[in-house]
Parts: structure tokens; sequence; C-alpha cells
């Protein structure tokens, strides 16, 4: 994958993610207030070290779950 | 490399969110504000904020920066602030260019604008530097 392909695959996914908040308002409410969004492949096994202060991630299937 | 940072830590053209940011933390409005890197180097990233009330998203704003100098930029942002959605590009001597847009929707208004980054990111950015450099 080019940059440029992985740049507009992420603008994808992060519209896609505020889209999923838009309809499921709830899910933002739960969010920090400040922190940076890193998606991760659904297969991605989770380290407890990567759930980070201040980072969010969030698995990418159909559709978001909320990781940590 | 910058290092990942989520305080606005520089640029004039990042004020604007810390100033309305701090607004709506003054009238207790629940705000939540995220990055989202967009690249392996990470030089380009989406700033992104949600206004909530009453358990609902009222407000969106969206916010491409990028990393030029050696410093954040802002390059353009899409607001839904006051039930009206427009884009503002931002020039390095902080003028903007304004348009009104018309939306129904959030969603909709999602959609345009990523549909606006994706097409013309690099436009903006390279008509930024151009300025940068006059």
């Amino acid at each position: 994958m080019t940059n440029k392909e992985k740049i507009n695959r992420n603008i994808g996914l992060t519209f896609d993610f505020v889209k999923f908040l838009i309809d499921n308002p709830e899910k933002a409410e739960n969010l920090p207030n400040d922190f940076e969004l890193e998606f991760i492949e659904k297969d991605f096994k989770v380290d407890a070290e990567l759930i980070g202060k201040r980072k969010k991630l969030v698995k990418v299937r159909n559709s978001f779950e909320m990781i940590g | 490399m910058p290092k990942s940072q989520l305080n606005f830590e520089v640029g004039i053209n990042l004020n604007y969110f810390s100033y309305e940011k701090n607004y709506l933390l003054h009238l207790r409005m629940p705000i939540k504000e995220f990055l989202k890197y967009l690249d392996n180097n990470r030089l380009e990233r989406l700033r992104i904020r949600l206004k909530l009330e009453k358990g609902e998203i009222i407000e969106l704003v969206y916010q491409y920066e990028s990393f030029i100098n050696d410093k954040w930029n802002a390059i353009v942002r899409y607001d839904t602030a006051h039930g009206f959605f427009h884009r503002d590009v931002i020039y390095p001597n902080g003028d903007q260019e304004k348009y009104s847009i018309e939306m129904d929707s959030l969603k909709v208004a999602a959609s345009f604008a990523e549909q606006d980054i994706k097409d013309r990111w690099e436009f903006y950015k390279n008509r930024y530097i151009k300025k940068l450099k006059k």
C-alpha cells in the first residue's frame, strides 16, 4: 500500500468511525475527552501495554468495537 | 518525525480549536476530541471534535493538519456549528476562505467532508506551502 493509499484508507476509516458515533452517541459519551485514535485489524491480539492512557484502540470489522 | 502530541502545541492556526474548546469547557459542554494520524511518518493528521448535548452529537468539527516547517499547521476545517455547515480553507497568514454548504444532517456533512479531504488534501496542502514561500 502506498503512502497515499494509506492516507485515503485512514481518512475513510476515520469518517466511518465518526458516522458510527453519530448513530451510537452513547459510545461517544464514554470516550475520553482527548485521545488518539488507532485502528487495529480484527485478528490483532490486543496487548495490555498497547492500551495507552490517551489512545483509543478500535477494531475494524463490519462495525466498530471499542477496545480500550 | 513529530511526536504524538494531543495538546495544542504549535501554530497560530490551531488556536481556533484551543479558544473554542476552552469556551465550551467553560460552559460545561461535553466535548470529545481526538487525533488520527494518517500516514506512517505521522506528518498528516485529522483532528475531530464532537460536541454532545442530552446524549446526542450536536456539532462536529473536522480539521486536516499537516506538519510543515517543524510545526503543525491547520490546512482546512469543516464545521457544523450553529446548524450550518461550512468549510474554512486556511492560509499561513491566518486568512480563511469560508464556504457555506447546504447539508441536512451530520452524516451527510460527514460524507461531504470525507470526500473533499480524500480528493483535495494534497491540493490544499500544496497551495498552503506555495503561500508560505511567497
